[in-house]
């Protein structure tokens, strides 16, 4: 049990690796749903060996919203500049390698330093949750194109789904489809943005919009 | 049970002004304006009730409200109402000027309200999972708002202002998933994970646990409050928006973001110990002043001033909690009001330079006495209020911070809060004043008499409190004192 | 000890004898995949035959380092397999002359030899087919170091045969970063020699070479021990990464010919495995561009960083 929920967590955690140094557009919103889909199958293997049944919601909710839906609306609104050209990356890509390995050691001293009361999962599946959140977040940061921006974003916040399977599985099934409607709308806005963006610039390389300085 | 009721109501009136702005005909959209009226009839009802007892705690903790989410909710439910009024004004104008559609105003106007009921959400919220997903809410009901205009720059703002504080969102989150974990210890695996439960156990959570939560909650939603080194998005969003907006973004939301701050900041001190998380709140805030004041200087652009002008008085009000002291926190929370008012009632001043003069940039804007002396009154005025020149609310709570960190006996810190806030003087009033008395072409007029009265609403509103705080007021800024620690 | 010296004996018999086989059962498969009839696995015999009949020529300026190079590049994977558990999961005589950071060297020199031959031959191909492969090596490294220290970590050794051992009785056999750790060596192993993603043997465009054109000025004998050379490279580091990394069951564990015979069975076996694993790369993949190969090795940092990172912290 322990072994396939840190085998999934691992696939998680690269899959996050990808989508830092993907090329091109389609190429991350694949990683993320695919990263979803391994998500949600570790909280329906969770609900397998628990039986609480709002993990099986949860693990269901992940592959269904996050690995179909806000994929498809993703690449329905990033039509346009799916597998174009290739992306540029703002940060170089051994430097981006190096300090998202350094983000995933400091991930894993947190998980092990921080007294935690591991609940179904144990403290390594914590740090690379944490290691997740890090490095969605550093991509969001470290790339300049919108729509790797916005799947930085959710990355994140799968990565922080997996830090609550791992320390708060209480927290109840109400907030986490509150967290999915946030999660949904945020990807609403976000993905007219992008297509705003495209329409403006002709690319969602926001490094075209630099007019407001100072 | 009324509280109950009352809490409800406070949360729903928004929503409903969101479904009504979709029915109303497109000419009577200033009507769902009166929405936002009663929500702050029922605001202050609530109030009433909260100054009298203990904290309101409803539907089984889902909803909470104390003195510190008081103070919040009043300032947002005035600073809405009037922007809510001050929109009606200005969406007509650009109506009349043929520079926005019909059905551009119907869906600002339903976004509008949708953007009160996130940030009323945010302070009746008692679970603490909701409160983090209002506050990340208000983020994304408010971005739309900020790409009203639509072309290139708002585009820029509000892509900006979504990616930053949605990832500030997400870190946060995690310092709330760790406090929950902080409480598991004495509250077992499962639990109530709202405001009261948490405060009952708030001595037992574990220590480094909480600390954690908190730093990340600070860096987290310090991001939304605009607090440096995290604040690029705030000078771009707070400058692209309509002028109601901007008003509503700098008086009220940034107050929610800093309220999810002091909500974490009173749960996990009695744990943590104090010393720790103020040394965070203090640093955070002095960078933030800092920051503020650097751009404040030679700042061409009126609205990015009042933005940068946002950032330090958010810096000032973290460093007023952090200091601790009974008078700095009175300082800080009255601050958060006298602040809200203030900034709004420029916002609106200059939302009716904007109308009439085309343009942000303050080189471009001459002779505003003679062309619109009723808004060169609000200018000056309100540039004299926020720079923080007697009588006016923000002196008083200025001194009162200044003195609090005098009081606690850390004199550099004080020191240095006071120097910074003379500093600041000069480089606000200044552009106020080129602008009003400078001599320039005499064209336009005032922009009509509902774009004036909210801002003298505000007006009257800051001085009074510069010169007495009215007894309901007193009452709860003392009780939102005993949430924070000392 | 005689016998330990014939067994050692038998093993590179087996690499000498078993690497030309591998490289030709992998055309063959290719070819099949690809829908040619392709050659017989046994080619690969008959061209070093063909060579070996062969007249030697060097180029007129060529040093003594370019009449050398051949036997050290056919010498340094002989030297390598006596490191590794080709046969025997025990050591036999001279197993612990170096340890996995030293037979690393050995493979290594037979590459260095091979680049400066290719230099002193002043074709501009064997230059450019020497710096690129200097390129692949170098950026390799990290990723190799990161392997041995987590193999180290995991098996608390850096001898072959100690890492072997442990492995052989760890349970479970495959954590995550086991498996990392097998994915990023197998990446490295195809970059190093010279396969797709990296590099396409079977190219005739010098100028996307990077092996291939190293070996132009070579001929006859000296082309054949190159060659061999190449394929038993590949050889000994998929014995390592097969043996030592993932499946250590059906090796020798006493010295009988039994045994012996039974651990080249499995050996075949599993070869053939992995000759299909790498058809099957080959066929799905094409190659990446020569500014890509950071990149490709980048990624296989990542996999063994993560990997040390999970067993040293993730317990």
């Amino acid at each position: 049990m322990d072994l396939i929920a840190t085998t999934l967590a691992t696939l998680v955690l690269l899959s996050a690796f990808w989508l830092l140094i993907a090329r091109r557009v389609g190429a991350t919103v694949n990683g993320y749903a695919a990263q979803s889909i391994v998500l949600g199958g570790l909280a329906i293997a969770l609900f397998a060996g628990s039986g609480q049944t709002d993990l099986l919601a949860l693990g269901l909710l992940a592959i269904l919203i996050k690995g179909l839906l806000i994929p498809a609306v993703i690449e329905r609104q990033a039509r346009p500049v799916y597998g174009l050209r290739e992306l540029q990356y703002q940060v170089g890509f051994p430097t981006a390698l190096l300090l998202g390995a350094g983000l995933t050691l400091i991930a894993f001293v947190a998980a092990g330093r921080l007294p935690f009361h591991p609940g179904l999962l144990s403290e390594p599946v914590l740090g690379m949750a944490i290691a997740v959140t890090l490095l969605g977040l550093f991509t969001t940061m470290a790339r300049r194109d919108a729509v790797v921006q916005l799947t930085g974003l959710l990355a994140a916040e799968n990565g922080l789904i997996l830090v609550g399977l791992v320390i708060s599985s209480g927290l109840g099934l109400l907030i986490e489809l509150s967290l999915f409607l946030d999660v949904l709308i945020g990807v609403a806005v976000m993905s007219f943005l992008i297509t705003r963006i495209h329409e403006t610039v002709a690319s969602t390389d926001t490094s075209e919009l630099r007019r407001l300085r100072g | 049970m009324t509280g109950a009721a009352l809490m409800l109501c406070v949360v729903l009136l928004p929503a409903a002004g969101a479904a009504a702005s979709l029915v109303v005909p497109e000419r009577a959209m200033a009507v769902t304006a009166l929405l936002e009226v009663a929500v702050l009839g029922v605001a202050l009802a609530l109030l009433a009730l909260a100054v009298q007892g203990p904290a309101i705690d409803a539907f089984d903790h889902w909803l909470h409200l104390d003195g510190l989410s008081g103070v919040v909710l009043l300032v947002v439910a005035i600073v809405s109402v009037l922007a809510a009024v001050y929109s009606a004004a200005y969406m007509r104008h650009e109506l009349h000027e043929g520079i926005v559609r019909g059905s551009e105003v119907r869906r600002y106007f339903a976004v509008l309200h949708l953007f009160v009921f996130t940030m009323v959400a945010v302070t009746v919220a008692g679970n603490l999972g909701l409160l983090w997903t209002a506050i990340s809410a208000t983020t994304l009901a408010s971005a739309p708002l900020v790409h009203f205009y639509g072309s290139r720059e708002p585009l820029e703002a509000a892509w900006k202002y979504l990616v930053l504080t949605v990832a500030g969102s997400l870190i946060a989150l995690l310092g709330f998933l760790i406090l929950y974990q902080a409480g598991v210890g004495p509250l077992g695996p499962t639990y109530n994970f709202s405001v009261a439960v948490v405060a009952g156990a708030a001595a037992h959570l574990s220590p480094l646990l909480a600390g954690a939560a908190f730093l990340l909650v600070l860096v987290g939603f310090g991001t939304k409050a605009g607090l440096a080194p995290m604040h690029a998005w705030l000078p771009d969003a707070h400058s692209q928006a309509p002028s109601p907006v901007c008003a509503m973004l700098s008086g009220a939301e940034l107050n929610c973001a800093l309220l999810g701050i002091f909500r974490v900041y009173a749960l996990a001190a009695p744990a943590a110990g104090g010393a720790m998380l103020r040394t965070g709140l203090v640093v955070f805030g002095v960078a933030s002043m800092l920051v503020g004041i650097v751009f404040l200087i030679s700042q061409r652009d009126f609205k990015r001033l009042l933005a940068y002008s946002s950032i330090e008085q958010m810096g000032l009000i973290s460093l007023g909690v952090g200091l601790g002291t009974p008078v700095a926190l009175l300082g800080a929370l009255l601050l958060v009001v006298a602040h809200g008012l203030t900034k709004s009632l420029l916002f609106f001043a200059t939302g009716n330079l904007l109308l009439r003069f085309r343009t942000t940039a303050i080189g471009e804007v001459h002779g505003v006495i003679r062309t619109m002396p009723w808004t060169a009154i609000l200018l000056i005025g309100g540039a004299l209020a926020i720079a923080g020149a007697p009588p006016f609310g923000v002196f008083i709570a200025d001194l009162s911070i200044v003195s609090g960190a005098f009081a606690g006996h850390l004199w550099a810190l004080g020191a240095l809060t006071g120097v910074l806030m003379v500093t600041a003087f000069v480089p606000l009033v200044l552009p106020f004043h080129s602008m009003t008395f400078s001599p320039g072409a005499r064209t336009g007029g005032e922009v009509g008499a509902l774009a004036l009265a909210p801002a003298f609403a505000l007006l009257g509103a800051v001085l009074v409190l510069g010169v007495w705080v009215p007894g309901p007021l007193e009452q709860l800024l003392h009780s939102a004192m005993t949430v924070l620690p000392r | 000890m005689l016998a330990a010296a014939l067994g050692q004996c038998v093993a590179v018999a087996v690499v000498l004898l078993m690497s030309p086989l591998l490289k030709g059962t992998i055309d063959t498969l290719k070819a099949r995949v690809q829908s040619r009839r392709g050659p017989s696995p046994l080619q690969p015999y008959f061209d070093l035959a063909k060579l070996f009949r062969k007249q030697r020529s060097a180029p007129p300026d060529a040093s003594w380092v370019f009449r050398l190079a051949p036997h050290v590049a056919f010498a340094a994977p002989i030297a390598f397999a006596i490191l590794i558990p080709v046969l025997s999961a025990f050591p036999l005589s001279w197993a612990f002359m170096a340890d996995m950071v030293g037979s690393g060297f050995v493979i290594g020199i037979g590459g260095f030899f091979t680049n400066l031959a290719a230099m002193d031959g002043a074709s501009p191909y064997g230059g450019l087919g020497a710096s690129r492969s200097r390129l692949v090596s170098s950026l390799a490294e990290p990723t190799l170091i990161l392997i041995f220290f987590a193999v180290g970590f995991i098996s608390g050794g850096t001898v072959p045969f100690v890492v072997d051992n442990v492995l052989h009785t760890a349970s479970p056999l495959i954590t995550p970063s086991h498996a990392l750790i097998a994915a990023a060596f197998l990446m490295v192993v195809l970059a190093e020699a010279g396969r797709i993603p990296i590099d396409n043997p079977a190219t005739t465009q010098e100028l996307s070479m990077i092996e291939g054109s190293r070996l132009f000025e070579f001929s006859g004998p000296d082309q054949a021990l190159m060659e061999w050379g190449g394929w038993m490279k590949l050889f000994v580091l998929l014995v390592v990464w097969l043996n030592v990394l993932i499946w250590p069951q059906g090796l020798a564990t006493q010295l009988t010919v039994g045994a012996f015979a039974i651990a080249i069975g499995t050996l075949a076996a599993k070869m053939l495995g992995a000759a299909v694993l790498i058809v099957g790369i080959e066929s799905a993949l094409a190659k990446i561009r020569i500014l890509r190969v950071p990149e490709y090795l980048g990624g296989t940092f990542v996999l063994s960083f993560l990997s040390v990172v999970l067993f040293s912290l993730g317990r």
